[in-house]
């Protein structure tokens, strides 16, 4: 059984580790948790299912285009409701914050009203068996391509131009500045990637389960737990942080309860914030 | 037999590499000023910082009344008695200055719920005990004619007389205050707060105070403290300390630089006659205050500029205004033929100007070579691959530690890294904001090596510099700066008869 | 019972919230998407204390407002010393928390079917089952929140409050203790909800999990922000203004899954465009300092 709820963390954690990166990207450039990361997922879901579903485009296309959308919302977002706040207090940030994440997630409900749907094909996915696990190929599909695109943006961030300016943008966007790099230009395509990165976690957390226009909430409490486990700012250990929680939530539910899932999550929260704000990485000082 | 109010021991203070202090030790007599003088980096903030315990120290102990203080929180220390102002003006800005002086001051029963909700009659007579003596603050310190008035309409110096009055409200034993020198301010204020900081002292009360005005040190002070590159280095009698020689050639700047240079190597050299760069009247203000005006400068191609002169006088402000980090609020800049008044950084950069900030400011997180493609941002390609290779070849340690994160660099490595970033675009001209700020003295030898690298590769250098001796071994022409502007202006020869001639004390 | 005197009751209700909320996250400067939970802890304590429990009404009143403000301790004491953003999460999670324990807790709260028959108040003997009483008992709670917050508001305890928000740093070398003040502000904030939660479990004489959720909270959190951070007028303003408008769109004509739904899109569109164009709100509350 042990193994088997590993592997189920290791799902999880795949996709708490996709949206926690997306958490510590724009906390990197902005130094601002970003309330409405969570609703980002939703609508990334609720847009592959559309693509999907409704209009019945093949389903890779349509998690393509579901991903450049939800970036570009990402994006618009950021440019509508938080570039004219860049100097107000931080306070006012994190209100208009409140305000997109509300938008978003009740958006998504008048559009999509409250039937029961979702992502998952008609048909039953073939299980296989190793070593005592079960799992399917959407599973495995699931656990390799987070692996991938962590992987790429990895190389995105420290071998190209762009991802350069975002690192020095993060640092320090005055002197970045000096030397040409567009910060607002930085900051737009880190909503970007991240919105992406998002987009991408809903969709595969609606593969395994329905689609629910409050979905990004729990999903974005959890993914920002992950994010603070591995010190906010630090992208390795948001990803650390993703696998960590997937883990724990996955081992508690299947010993101790998984009704309380959700509260164990607080817990840890509270734990990590009380005990080590910073994360379990420490993060390389100059 | 002088009581100690305040004993500070063995204190230091790193972060992340850098000592800002380091073991230093020293005593606040009760009931009198000391001051504590240093120059820019020395520390000074920092250990305000730690005796009212906004930061913890690495190492060693603070001593308040017999009983040990560092590492407690800062509401604790203020309510054993010790009080500060901040070098940035800090006031509630959208209270009156009577609710700010109120606020201020330390209640028993008015800051408890209670006998808030319920208005208690031991609430109300403290309420009004407490409005009375803020009454007699506010009239020391003459601002009670504006106590209706809110906070943020007061001039600058008004606002620094509302901070003390603040911090005074609050009958603590021990004052620190911030005395930060502006441009700009009347005299009369100066007096005003000197004859304030007196009044304190009459009451009994201990004052710590930062000081940039060698005037005021001489004039109120008890005692003297001097501090430098966060070690102290002298501590005593004021006549005494501000004649040490010590203090003089390391900070305050003298005429006894001469025996200094003898030692060093010639650097200086003819230039060439055309003008690199020419500012005109330069006018620069913060926040309605006048930082620098009437500031005239020249730079002949392949020449070194050096400015210096006291803290806050505006040097690093004309620097700023040069690359376009400030905007000026009057006169020109030409640089190169070109007028460049107002350009962006990045415009400024792609003219041809290259640019060396004060504390250095190197990306940390990122490796050595990921800085230095930064700085070569706006090249294609191939240019940024030549760049590289161009000043790898300059600084063949960079090269060596090329994929290491900056900020595991010494810290001269760190200010070469700086330099190497800004070369990466071959300026013409570079400007250095303090270069040799929170470095030992190695580092600074290897920075001026540089320095002299760069001169002779041709290029015009303009350097702020707070250490005379340096500045003065290094450049072909000086600007000697005064509160607001330019004082006087010649060759590094020139500068330094004067200097001794007229006693002046730069620092 | 008149049309006009359910919203005013209503809105007397949620001024009494909004008071509440507005001594947390306008005067201390503290957000909290908690306040919802606050609301639903006085409402189901109350509830329970007077139907399975048979006591007199003031106490379940003052029992709701103490459970709500102990409850507060709970999540303010670990986040408090946190960052804004930080807290502001955490009260989230708590929100949803106190949600799911509402709806799993069957023994204690009967979970998604909700508690039903909750009595009507009465005092010393006298019932209050008509509107106009309700009216009266809900003014008279909501003269004292106003009054406890003017108190606050004049005198050194609010100073402090407003100082903290201005400026933490200052606030901490004049001796005040921030996270003190903050969880002080939170648990008040959280009295005066349990309070008004146990109002509207009273009138309703139904309550259920669904009316104490996030979305309720930030419905509470828009009433501050339309009427003015800070500003006590400016939170009953809001009250009455946001109440109302749902009945205002029903007029439209919208089915009712709908109208809610579209509510909750203004109220987000509310926030963003009060903090752009203005963030002190219609009565032009604080003026909180810009940075930089």
């Amino acid at each position: 059984m042990i193994l088997q709820l590993l592997f189920a963390g290791v799902i999880t954690g795949s996709v708490y580790a996709l949206v926690a990166i997306g958490y510590t990207l724009i906390y990197g450039v902005l130094k601002f948790i970003n309330f409405a990361h969570g609703e980002i997922c939703a609508v990334g879901a609720f847009l592959a299912y559309s693509f999907n579903k409704q209009l019945g485009v093949p389903f890779a296309p349509a998690v393509l285009l579901s991903i450049i959308l939800t970036s570009l919302l990402g994006i618009g977002a950021d440019k509508i409701a938080y570039r004219p706040l860049r100097r107000s207090h931080r306070l006012i940030l994190l209100i208009s914050a409140i305000g997109i994440s509300v938008i978003l997630r009740n958006a998504i409900a008048l559009v999509y009203g409250s039937y029961v749907r979702s992502l998952r094909g008609y048909a039953l996915p073939r299980v296989y068996s190793f070593a005592g696990v079960n799992f399917t190929s959407i599973q495995i599909a699931i656990i390799a391509s987070s692996v991938v695109f962590m992987f790429l943006l990895h190389l995105f961030l420290s071998r190209t131009r762009q991802g350069r300016a975002i690192r020095a943008t993060s640092e320090d966007p005055e002197i970045a500045s000096i030397f040409g790099v567009k910060t607002e230009g930085a900051i737009s395509l880190t909503f970007g990637i991240a919105s992406g990165l998002a987009a991408f976690g809903g969709i595969f957390i609606a593969l395994e389960h329905d689609l629910d226009p409050n979905m990004g909430v729990m999903l974005g409490f959890k993914a920002f737990t992950a994010s603070v486990i591995g010190g906010i700012g630090n992208v390795p250990g948001a990803m650390l942080g993703g696998y960590l929680l997937g883990l724990i939530e996955n081992l508690s539910a299947g010993y101790i309860s998984s009704r309380y899932k959700d509260a164990i999550t607080l817990c840890i929260l509270i734990g990590m914030l009380i005990a080590r704000p910073h994360g379990l990485l420490r993060r390389r000082e100059g | 037999m002088e009581r100690v109010i305040l004993r500070i021991e063995n204190l230091s203070e790193s972060f992340g590499g850098v000592k800002a202090l380091d073991d230093v030790s020293l005593e606040i007599e009760e009931g009198k000023i000391t001051s504590l003088i240093g120059p820019n980096g020395a520390g000074k903030t920092t250990l305000f910082n730690i005796i009212t315990g906004f930061l913890k120290p690495s190492s060693g102990r603070v001593i308040f009344q017999g009983r040990r203080i560092d590492g407690l929180s800062p509401h604790k220390i203020a309510k054993l008695g010790i009080s500060r102002t901040f070098q940035e003006n800090r006031l509630f800005l959208n209270m009156t200055v009577l609710e700010n002086v109120l606020t201020a001051m330390e209640y028993k029963y008015s800051e408890t719920l209670l006998h808030t909700i319920l208005r208690t009659r031991r609430l109300r007579e403290e309420e009004r005990e407490r409005r009375k003596r803020a009454v007699e603050i506010l009239e020391l310190v003459r601002l009670l004619e504006k106590r209706n008035e809110l906070a943020k309409n007061l001039s600058y110096g008004q606002q620094k007389l509302l901070m003390i009055a603040m911090a005074l409200s609050r009958e603590p034993k021990l004052l620190l205050h911030v005395d930060e020198p502006v441009a700009g301010v009347h005299p009369d204020a100066i007096k005003e707060i000197m004859k304030v900081l007196r009044r304190i002292r009459e009451e009994g009360r201990s004052i710590f105070l930062i000081e940039h005005n060698i005037e005021v040190v001489r004039e109120i002070s008890d005692k003297v403290v001097v501090l430098n590159g966060g070690r102290k280095i002298a501590e005593g009698d004021p006549s005494e300390v501000l004649n040490d020689k010590n203090v003089l050639t390391g900070y305050l700047g003298s005429w006894n630089l001469s025996h200094l240079l003898r030692d060093k190597p010639d650097m200086r050299r003819n230039p060439l006659s055309e003008t690199i760069l020419r500012v005109e009247d330069l006018k620069v203000k913060y926040d309605g205050l006048t930082a620098v005006e009437g500031v005239d400068l020249d730079v002949r191609k392949g020449e070194t500029v050096a400015l210096i002169g006291p803290n806050g006088a505006g040097k690093s402000t004309t620097l700023k205004a040069i690359f376009g980090l400030v905007k000026p609020d009057g006169g020109r800049i030409y640089f190169d033929g070109r007028e460049i008044t107002g350009y962006p950084p990045h415009e400024v950069v792609r003219a041809g100007i290259g640019y060396v900030p004060q504390g250095r400011r190197i990306f940390q997180r990122m490796t050595v070579e990921e800085n230095l493609e930064i700085g070569g941002y706006l090249l294609s390609r191939g240019k940024l691959e030549e760049a590289k290779s161009r000043v790898f070849e300059r600084f063949p340690i960079l090269k060596e530690r090329k994929d290491l994160p900056a900020g595991r660099l010494s810290g001269g490595e760190q200010q070469m890294l700086a330099v190497a970033r800004a070369l990466m675009l071959d300026p013409k001209l570079i400007l250095f904001d303090e270069p040799s700020l929170g470095l030992a003295p190695k580092a600074v030898d290897v920075v001026y090596d540089i320095i002299g690298m760069l001169r002779e590769d041709g290029k015009s250098i303009v350097i702020v510099e707070q250490n005379i001796s340096r500045a003065l071994s290094i450049s072909d022409r000086v600007y000697v700066y005064k509160i607001g502007g330019i004082e006087l202006c010649g060759s590094a020869e020139e500068v330094r008869e004067r200097l001794s001639e007229s006693g002046t004390i730069v620092g | 019972m008149s049309y006009i005197l359910h919203i005013l009751i209503m809105s007397g209700i949620y001024s009494i919230l909004s008071i509440g909320l507005n001594i947390t996250a306008g005067y201390t400067g503290v957000l909290s998407l908690a306040h919802a939970s606050f609301f639903g802890i006085g409402a189901y304590t109350s509830s329970i204390l007077m139907k399975d429990f048979g006591m007199p009404f003031l106490i379940a009143l003052v029992s709701g407002g103490c459970l709500a403000s102990v409850s507060s301790v709970a999540v303010g004491l670990p986040t408090l010393r946190l960052r804004e953003d930080y807290f502001l999460i955490a009260t989230l999670g708590f929100c949803e928390i106190i949600h799911s324990l509402f709806l799993n807790l069957e023994s204690v709260t009967n979970g998604p079917r909700g508690i039903m028959g909750i009595p009507y108040p009465s005092i010393a003997g006298y019932k209050i089952d008509t509107g106009a009483e309700y009216l009266l008992l809900t003014l008279v709670v909501l003269s004292a929140a106003v009054f406890c917050s003017y108190r606050i508001s004049k005198t050194q305890f609010g100073r402090v409050l407003k100082a903290i928000r201005e400026d933490e740093t200052l606030a901490l070398s004049l001796g005040k203790n921030p996270v003190r003040y903050k969880t002080y502000s939170l648990m008040i904030g959280a009295f005066l909800a349990g309070l008004g939660g146990s109002l509207y479990a009273h009138f309703m004489n139904f309550i259920d999990p669904s009316s104490f959720t996030l979305n309720e909270s930030i419905f509470i959190f828009c009433m501050i922000v339309l009427g003015g951070l800070g500003s006590i007028t400016g939170s009953i303003l809001g009250a009455l203004v946001l109440v109302s408008l749902p009945e205002l769109l029903r007029f439209v004509g919208l089915p009712d899954p709908v109208a809610a739904t579209l509510r909750q899109v203004i109220y987000g569109v509310l926030l963003v465009v009060f903090m752009i164009f203005r963030p002190q709100g219609l009565l032009g509350g604080v003026r909180l300092r810009w940075r930089g």
